[in-house]
């Protein structure tokens, strides 16, 4: 899974995180560094769809929440690849 | 780097900018930056800009200008090259008498030339370890492919017009310019002693001795930032056509809807129909999330 979209609303499912947070925690969870344009694209794309949203912050790092309807096509994507993934599993082990 | 694809992060809109740069800007300061990053952060703010500009001309200026960035950023990992240069000139010998005969000459030059330059004492050049030229080559490529290389590319012997004699000029070029003298400095003292053994009234004089090269002859970062440029504006206007190929769609209004939507565009304050059907989509997309929350 490299869609920077997705990977960003999973690193979020646990909990608030900035740019340089999300930016970490998807290199160790998914092994895929996404760069400071693709993040911050993607990070755009999610917050103008409201499927994520910047919190207020003192700091210049805005923590960045996922949102009800993010939760929801997260859930939604999750089960397709999990499909996916299942029937990719079975056809391997029969042949 | 850091400051490099700060410099890229200007190429954002502005209204993005406002949104988002302090923040992108932390981001930059915390993350351990590649070059790679470079690219990404020009690729994400040309994508930005295609998505929010309606003119072709912005767009391809600002991919004319980041292709120019890109270009001279590149231009560094080139290696420079420095050209040392011996002018020397074939005279007859004055007991001999008469003007220099540009047949014989060219004769004797061509001659002096295939001994000088053979492959064999190329590949001696190559191998003295004072010169140590061509380190990294000498790790994966035979002597003879360094040596031919070294002939096509970097060596130069060649002729010029002159009153009053027959000029011609050696040259070398290297990355490193007191190497690229030294070089010259061998192929000048190689060819005054293989003139010397050649039969006949000619001999060399050296005009003009090598000087140690200050400026590199390439890359000329001034012409790959242009030609950078060049690329860059056509490879902008072409995504922005093919952008709005892939990413538009044609709504068929009946006249009075389409005059209803003219005269919001003409009295709402939006730059166009297509910033006004955005706006319709967002407060759309916006109450629809409301009312899943």
């Amino acid at each position: 899974m490299t869609d920077p979209t997705l990977l960003v609303l999973a690193s979020l499912a646990d909990g608030d995180k900035h740019g340089y947070a999300m930016m970490d925690d998807i290199e160790r969870f998914a092994g895929v560094r996404l760069g400071p344009g693709t993040l911050y694209g993607a990070i755009t794309r999610l917050e103008e769809r409201r499927w994520i949203r910047g919190l207020e912050s003192d700091d210049r790092r805005r923590p960045y929440r996922i949102t009800g309807a993010g939760r929801e096509y997260l859930v939604e994507q999750v089960a397709s690849l999990g499909r996916v993934v299942k029937t990719a599993r079975e056809r391997l082990n029969q042949a | 780097m850091r400051r490099w694809i700060g410099w890229a992060a200007y190429l954002y809109p502005t209204e993005w900018r406002r949104r988002y740069g302090a923040e992108f800007d932390a981001l930059l300061d915390d993350a351990s930056l590649q070059w790679l990053d470079l690219a990404d952060v020009v690729r994400g703010a040309l994508i930005m800009r295609m998505t929010t500009w309606n003119s072709y001309w912005k767009t391809g200026a600002m991919a004319a200008i980041a292709g120019a960035v890109l270009a001279a950023a590149a231009s560094f990992a080139i290696r420079e090259q420095y050209v040392a240069v011996a002018t020397v000139q074939l005279v007859k010998r004055p007991d001999a008498g008469g003007a220099p005969d540009r047949v014989q000459f060219e004769r004797y030059l061509r001659a002096a030339e295939s001994g000088v330059l053979s492959r064999d004492k190329l590949i001696g050049l190559i191998q003295d370890p004072d010169l140590d030229l061509y380190r990294e080559e000498r790790q994966h490529m035979p002597l003879e492919a360094i040596a031919e290389e070294m002939y096509r590319k970097h060596v130069r012997v060649f002729i010029y017009p002159a009153p009053g004699g027959l000029p011609f000029r050696i040259s070398f070029s290297d990355s490193d310019p007191v190497r690229a003298r030294e070089v010259v400095d061998r192929l000048t003292a190689s060819f005054e002693a293989q003139m010397t053994r050649e039969p006949g009234d000619l001999v060399l004089h050296v005009l003009e001795q090598p000087l140690t090269p200050v400026t590199p002859l390439y890359p000329a970062r001034g012409s790959v930032a242009i030609a950078g440029g060049f690329a860059g504006l056509t490879i902008g206007l072409l995504s922005v056509l093919f952008w709005r190929r892939t990413r538009s769609y044609p709504v068929l209004l009946p006249a009075e809807t389409r005059a209803f939507v003219y005269s919001q565009v003409g009295h709402g304050g939006y730059s166009s129909v297509s910033d006004y059907i955005r706006e319709l989509i967002r407060a759309d997309e916006q109450r629809k999330s409301s009312a899943h929350s």
